[in-house]
């Protein structure tokens, strides 16, 4: 009896003993919901969902549409294109370490869980994305009827009678969105993995700079995940997570164009106008173009964005100076680079791109 | 066996097996205290929603940031002995005997950085006695200081506390908006500089040049009834906060570039600029006191 006990006592959970993710050096673990544990499994059949045209409507698009691998998981447009053809008045957010996000989209502090995020592109009208909404029973249809996708679902829950429902796409959609974790940059190389090599002495020096104060880069760009707006296993405080940088002043008093208020959309609070979460850094040399809404080509012209401490629009309809808006950050002040040191911050955002992530087979289409 | 025999030897044997989560408990038979601190912003409570007159009063601001460690606190018993309080761990505030305090709620101009949760207390263990007499020092110790931020236990793993740059922690964060027709931030962050290594993101081997780690000494207090006052004003001293010295970040980060922002910051710490270390004790420090019981 005492050695049942014991027996008992000792033994370890059974999902501990195959890890579903193995995690870079000097990262966390994932921070991931109660009722839906990763499994090798579940991010398996996420990664058939996640590049399935049947999941739009028309099925013309699957979710790797506008995340693609090569650009880590980001589509290069300006802004968004759905099945439809609606434009989204916002840049397609890369998804590089995206289970690390404090909250998803732009700018919503509500929405912290991937598997209630990945509703907006599947079922969102305002715009159409995906188009899933009317096709909701044909979608399910489709894909119990293909008998390859059927075994991957009775894989990832094998508990269930009836296991192609929308709550188990979102669960798995949401599980391989977590495997997309990417920590073997140069910089990792570098900084964890003890390879002193991996980084040029340019690189070096740019990583200085974006370190000191006088730039504040890190501060909301900070961390492991090179964004503060990141929470792991291990968080037990909420930060505030959204910025106002001085992309926009169309009235003087910090307004940004009507269909991108970011924060101030959700909370209604005017001090919220044009506040937006910063984005990971990782891989940002293939994410462009740049900021919420693809107003920006070049990492050269982010950069100087910055320096000059918010953006001046001389004419047009979003006409006006944002380094002068009384909403803009206090941590976007502006500085000065020379042209050296300039081209080495580049260098060194440039050392943050993990070719084995935009290349790795296990998180490619395995449709292609 | 009986079923509460059964329990019992179960638990016994589960904590056998999981040694490594056991909690080290102190040898001292302790008595629970409670630190609690109380912190002003020119007479009132901090609030990160309302401005008020700082500095040399031109200028009114309102609070953006106030967060500060503290470690090897230490009461002084009858016999004239200083102390050491053992913290507990709480999985939040308090971590291997540095706890984080923290007196903005993330709203109003305090969003940019902060954080919703406040922490107004240290809780920990001294001997059974009577003191009179409380010391601890103000920052996070050069052993706790390089931890990887992102891996670290919390309090260690606060956002806005870490300061990459010098692969270390701020000591003590108390930043102010200060009103303008565009607001300027005025951010005093002490940690230590000086320190050595290959890179930002690398930890240093030895001791930083200047810790700045300050070593407060508030004779008299009695733990448990007395009450530790902050005010956070004494950082800003009597300096314009509209006129930051040229060229170098807003306010004073510690750095040996702006020996006019940080005057009044690190003498109202009781530390020297050049060194980093306490200047006779700290015992010039203003910013804080002790609040009779």
């Amino acid at each position: 009896m005492i050695w049942a006990l014991l027996a008992l006592a000792c033994q370890k959970a059974p999902e501990e003993e195959a890890p579903a993710i193995l995690y870079p050096e000097g990262f966390p673990e994932l921070r991931v919901p109660a009722d839906n544990p990763l499994t090798v499994e579940k991010i398996e059949l996420g990664r058939y969902l996640f590049y399935d045209v049947r999941l739009s409507g028309n099925e013309t698009q699957s979710c790797g549409s506008c995340h693609e691998q090569e650009l880590a998981f980001t589509d290069g447009r300006t802004v968004g294109e759905g099945s439809t053809g609606d434009l989204h008045p916002r840049n397609a957010n890369g998804l590089t370490n995206v289970g690390y996000n404090a909250t998803l989209t732009w700018a919503n502090p509500i929405l912290t869980e991937i598997e209630g995020q990945v509703l907006l592109p599947l079922f969102g009208e305002e715009p159409v994305e995906l188009g899933a909404g009317a096709y909701r029973d044909e979608i399910l249809l489709r894909l119990g009827e293909d008998p390859e996708m059927l075994a991957l679902f009775q894989a990832a829950f094998p508990q269930d009678a009836d296991p192609v429902t929308w709550e188990r796409i979102t669960q798995a959609l949401a599980s391989f969105s977590r495997a997309l974790i990417s920590g073997n940059s140069p910089f990792d190389q570098f900084n964890y993995q003890g390879n002193a090599a991996a980084l040029s002495t340019a690189q070096i020096r740019g990583l200085s700079l974006f370190y000191s104060e006088e730039l504040e880069c890190h501060h909301c760009h900070g961390g492991f995940n090179f964004s503060e707006a990141s929470v792991h296993a291990g968080t037990v405080f909420d930060a505030s997570l959204f910025q106002n940088t001085g992309l926009y002043n169309l009235d003087g008093e910090g307004a940004y164009p009507a269909n991108n208020t970011g924060l101030y959309e959700i909370t209604g609070d005017a001090a919220d106008m044009g506040k937006f979460r910063a984005p990971s850094l990782r891989n940002v040399q293939v994410t462009g173009p740049y900021m919420h809404d693809g107003s920006m080509e070049t990492l050269d012209e982010v950069l100087r964005f910055y320096e000059r401490g918010g953006r001046l629009i001389e004419s047009g309809e979003y006409a006006g100076d944002g380094a002068t808006s009384p909403l803009k950050s206090g941590l976007v002040a502006g500085f000065e680079l020379t042209g050296q040191e300039r081209s080495d911050l580049i260098e060194f955002l440039e050392a943050l791109t993990d070719e084995d992530f935009l290349t790795d087979p296990s998180l490619s289409d395995p449709f292609l | 066996m009986s079923r509460s025999a059964l329990l019992a030897l179960s638990v016994l044997l589960f904590t056998g097996c999981e040694k490594d989560e056991v909690q080290d408990t102190s040898e001292v038979e302790g008595e629970h205290v409670m630190l609690r601190f109380a912190a002003t912003l020119n007479g009132a409570a901090p609030d990160c929603n309302t401005s008020v007159a700082l500095g040399s009063g031109e200028d009114s601001a309102s609070l953006a940031d106030a967060r500060f460690f503290v470690h090897a606190v230490q009461a002084k018993n009858a016999e004239g002995e200083w102390v050491d309080m053992m913290l507990h761990d709480d999985g939040q505030w308090q971590y291997s005997g540095v706890a984080l305090l923290d007196f903005e709620d993330g709203t109003g101009s305090c969003a940019d950085s902060g954080t919703a949760d406040l922490n107004d207390q240290v809780q920990g263990e001294l001997p059974a006695g009577e003191y009179s007499g409380l010391r601890f020092n103000v920052g996070v110790p050069f052993e706790l200081n390089h931890l990887d931020s992102a891996t670290a236990d919390a309090p260690m793993n606060t956002p806005g506390m870490f300061w990459s740059w010098q692969g270390g922690y701020k000591h003590l964060r108390v930043d102010v908006l200060v009103d303008q027709e565009v607001p300027v931030r005025w951010n005093t962050h002490l940690g230590s500089t000086g320190c050595v290594s290959d890179a930002p993101t690398q930890a240093p081997t030895l001791v930083c040049d200047q810790p700045n780690v300050a070593t407060i000494t508030l004779d008299g207090f009695v733990p448990g009834t007395d009450t530790v006052a902050v005010d956070l004003g004494a950082l800003a001293g009597d300096l314009d906060l509209s006129l930051n010295t040229e060229a170098t970040p807003p306010g004073c980060m510690s750095g040996p570039t702006e020996p006019e922002d940080c005057a009044p910051a690190f003498e109202a710490m009781g530390l020297s600029f050049e060194t980093g270390e306490c200047e006779a004790d700290c015992a010039g420090q203003s910013l804080f006191s002790v609040s009779a019981g």
